[in-house]
């Protein structure tokens, strides 16, 4: 053989070749081996980023993308070199086998028996008519058991992007947030599934949503959360939602969780779209390939789902009856007989104590031969145990030359999973054929035309959002706010006799603090509207590749780029989307720059500012300041990588979804449960704060009611605070006032200044700037703006950040830093505003 | 109208400021934006517990 060694990353675009080693540490070498990207496989460069990094390739029919330094830890073999290589394999495979099979008790005829058996009586009895729960195996198969809460739980599972958040919400009825991108759901969420009451014998049926994973190893968070929610809460039965426009990928993760030993249904998922690409799915076929029921469904569409639910006890109990029957897959159908009894031989050693620590014990013994530490340390073993598992594992990881134990695994269940693909697959059009996807991604994601199209795109949505359509209907609410509601309610109050005080409170302080944060509602519809398309439609792992290596040059990934940008919606949903990263640093890197990002609470004080002192300027004020968040982020970036974070880059792999006509019923839900949690933050916070404010405002400190703002207590405490915002021209008492309360939520500053000045919206940006142009000039408004960018976010969005960096020290410092970085900028744009107006 | 039905309103106006300002104190640290008692998103959210 050749000593001749290439790279993955040596190579350019429509180059390939087949994989010998991967290197690379641990934690990055076992997730580019449960990609699929394991020995003997065929890779293919088809397309770069921007600047030329990161890379997309193709293997075992689906595609990655990957950064080119990650690349070039896979070493690749020439075709000739994989020829020979392969041969060696084979050679040496063949010896391993004849070997082995001497030293097992049952040879893997036996065992395909079973799982024939198995198979056929999970056809029996999905083929059954619809159950009436009163059969004896019914009643057995859910046990009632004493371990229990009388609830039957079922554990959703499936890789990042499968649609098990859309399954979920069809399932459940429930309105879960979902996306066409990896990473959409970070934590588990529960919820009843409907029309099970046929029969649940009185158990309610609960669905548990998990994270989506590519794998079971110890990566990241989700796959944590995932893997300890399995073998430690043991559900009922698990449902594995399988894309099947990408089932050899899918079924990888399908292959582990069959090895939990828990009773399983496969619900087959994206069949419309397979239909559409001219596949072909035998269901039944793969069904008694894998042993498992299989459901064919869109959970988009809605097809299958009802007969999923209507069908799901009687699957749940073919899934139970292989279980009872001493049913399921083992690694004697997997793997080869040389791993077989090598997993026989750990299993001598260790099941007594997998027993002891509640794990599966073939999947704890085929996870302590992938070196899985965490499974290691779970069980606990005496040293003398780990010394002889120790030198077991050597002895397998020498017997062929693919690196180690755990490549030899992946590399074991890729070739069952292709095994069973091609078993029951039929391609509409061969592996490489550009789809319809990869036709939009030659435009969108092309090496030079990307960048300027995405800020195409981000202009577009801004100028809508700010520009002439958002503001028009802002003004539209402000116009029934000021010229129809609160006159209406003010007159019909003084006519009915009511205490000038109550008229104050009713319709200063709660119609115009409540109606003012209100009027910015269409524009904050129209903000989620777009993000809702970018999200739903792909683009947005788009936009992470694209931007990976801008990013990397400010020690930031590209994945860092879909929380900042869900950050322009809402700090705390963002910072809780940082978990889909694996690497900590880019983690807290990331939460520590997304108060920067300016979310949808600020833009109503952007709204109010701008249209009252920069009318004709007000988008190119708007859009400055978000750039100015952007370009503050970044520049933070730059400086924590340099001070705070100096660890090496991690890794960055994401799959690039197929483009999908954003579903008009996901848009709308999304768009609606913002809406609505606007509504119910309007009328709950902000309408106590506006409350509080105007009590506070009218009320002297000897709680007598006072005439003079000055002299009422908000105008103590914000006289006292004022002096600290002289240097940047809003040293008022009213201003002060504002930016404190902004600390609730960034909309209460809008119902502060509203009601401290007293000004209707509706009445033009002349009036407003009229009333507030006593305390502000166009400078110092500005100023005041760039403040209420960069300050400290509400106090939701500390204690989510504080929750999700887990360091109080952290917290404190990221407070601390957004003050002075606030205070600073501000200073600077008013000093050197002076200069030129 | 009777001047009983005004202070009527503003007790109620009171009462609901109390409970709103009391919730969001209350939730503040689970990511709460003051409204619902959490962030819709978060796993405190109480529309998760409705279910």
């Amino acid at each position: 053989m050749s000593d001749k060694i290439f790279t993955l990353g040596d190579l350019r675009i429509g180059q390939g070749g087949y994989i010998k080693t991967v290197d690379g540490d641990n934690a990055l070498r076992r997730r580019i081996v449960d990609m699929g990207i394991t020995p003997g496989t065929y890779v293919r460069i088809i397309k770069t980023a921007p600047m030329g990094d990161p890379l997309e390739i193709t293997l075992r029919g689906y595609t990655l993308s990957l950064r080119r330094e990650d690349a070039k830890s896979i070493q690749l073999l020439s075709d000739d070199d994989a020829k020979a290589f392969r041969a060696e394999m084979v050679t040496l495979q063949r010896e391993l086998e004849l070997e082995a099979n001497k030293a097992l008790s049952h040879g893997p005829d036996e065992d395909s028996e079973h799982h024939r058996r198995a198979a056929m009586i999970t056809e029996f009895i999905m083929a059954k008519q619809h159950c009436t729960g009163d059969c004896k195996r019914c009643k057995e198969s859910i046990h009632s058991g004493d371990d229990n809460d009388g609830i039957v739980r079922i554990a959703l599972v499936g890789n990042p992007n499968s649609g098990k958040t859309t399954l979920f919400n069809a399932m459940t009825g429930s309105r879960e947030y979902v996306g066409n991108w990896p990473g959409v759901t970070v934590e588990k969420k529960e919820g009843r599934i409907k029309n099970t009451a046929l029969c649940t014998h009185n158990h309610d049926m609960v669905l548990v949503d998990l994270p989506g994973i590519y794998s079971l190893s110890p990566y990241s968070m989700e796959e944590m959360v995932a893997r300890r929610y399995i073998t430690g809460e043991k559900p009922e039965a698990i449902i594995n939602i399988v894309d099947g426009t990408n089932l050899e990928r899918n079924l990888y993760l399908t292959v582990q969780l069959m090895e939990l030993e828990r009773p399983m249904i496969i619900a087959l998922n994206m069949m419309d779209e397979v239909e559409k690409r001219g596949d072909e799915i035998d269901v039944k076929k793969l069904s008694l390939e894998l042993g498992v029921p299989v459901v064919p469904i869109s959970a988009r569409s809605g097809i299958g789902i009802d007969e999923l639910i209507s069908n799901l006890q009687r699957l749940i109990h073919a899934a139970h009856a292989q279980y009872h029957e001493g049913f399921n897959i083992e690694p004697d159908d997997i793997y080869n007989g040389y791993t077989h009894a090598i997993h026989h031989r750990i299993g001598d050693l260790v099941d007594e104590y997998a027993e002891k620590a509640g794990l599966p014990l073939h999947w704890a013994e085929m996870k302590l031969m992938e070196g899985d530490k965490e499974i290691r340390r779970e069980l606990d073993l005496p040293s003398d145990i780990q010394r002889q598992v120790d030198s077991v594992l050597e002895e397998y990881a020498a017997s062929l030359p693919l690196g180690d134990s755990e490549s030899m695994i992946a590399d074991a269940r890729y070739r069952y999973v292709t095994r069973v693909a091609a078993a029951s697959l039929k391609r509409g059009q061969p592996i490489g054929e550009p789809t319809f996807s990869d036709k939009i991604d030659r435009v969108l994601t092309h090496r030079i035309w990307a960048l300027p199209i995405f800020i195409g795109i981000m202009i577009c949505i801004f100028a809508l959002t700010f520009g002439s359509v958002g503001a028009w209907l802002s003004d539209m609410v402000s116009l029934f706010m000021d010229e129809a509601f609160s006159p209406f309610v003010r007159s019909a109050m003084e006519g009915a006799g009511a205490m000038d005080w109550l008229i104050s409170l009713v319709c200063d302080g709660i119609i115009t603090g409540v109606g003012g944060v209100l009027t910015f509602l269409p524009q904050i519809a129209i903000l989620f509207f777009f993000l809702s398309i970018l999200e739903d439609s792909g683009y947005m792992s788009r936009i992470a590749f694209i931007m990976d290596k801008p990013m990397r040059r400010f020690g930031l990934s590209g994945k860092s780029f879909i929380p900042l940008l869900m950050g322009f919606g809402c700090t705390v949903p963002a910072a809780m989307g940082a978990r889909t990263m694996e690497n900590d640093k880019d983690k807290r890197m990331t939460i520590l720059l997304l108060p920067f990002m300016s979310c949808s609470a600020k833009l109503p004080v952007y709204g109010l500012i701008a249209g009252a002192f920069f009318a004709k300027g007000r988008m190119t004020v708007i859009m400055s300041l978000y750039v100015l968040g952007i370009a503050v982020g970044i520049l933070s970036g730059y400086l924590f990588r340099r001070t705070l974070f100096t660890d090496n880059d991690a890794s960055f792999m994401i799959e690039l979804p197929a483009y999908r006509l954003p579903a008009a019923k996901n848009v709308f839900t999304h768009v609606w449960e913002r809406v609505s949690h606007f509504i119910e933050k309007a009328g709950t916070i902000i309408f106590a704060m506006s409350v509080v404010l105007w009590f506070l405002q009218s009320f002297d400190l000897s709680f007598a009611m006072t005439d003079s703002p000055e002299h009422s207590i908000l105008g103590v405490i914000g006289g006292a605070i004022a002096p600290i915002f002289t240097p940047m021209g809003f040293g008022s008492w009213q201003a002060a006032v504002a930016l404190l309360t902004g600390l609730v939520a960034k909309e209460v500053v809008v119902s502060s200044l509203a009601m401290f000045c007293g000004f209707s919206l509706s009445a033009g940006g002349g009036a407003v700037q009229g009333a507030l142009s006593g305390i502000f000039t166009a400078r110092s408004a500005y100023a005041f703006l760039v403040f209420v960018l960069l300050y400290t976010p509400c106090m939701a969005a500390v204690a989510t950040i504080r929750r999700e960096l887990n360091s109080r020290k952290l917290t404190a410092f990221a407070v601390c830093y957004q003050l002075v970085i606030a205070y600073a900028a501000s200073l600077a744009v008013y000093l050197l505003s002076g200069l030129f107006f | 109208m009777s001047q009983g039905f005004w202070y009527i309103l503003a007790a109620l106006i009171a009462g609901w400021t109390g409970l709103c300002a009391g919730r969001w104190w209350k939730q503040r640290k689970k990511g709460s934006c003051g409204s619902c008692g959490g962030c819709p998103y978060s796993e405190n959210c109480h529309k998760q517990d409705k279910k």
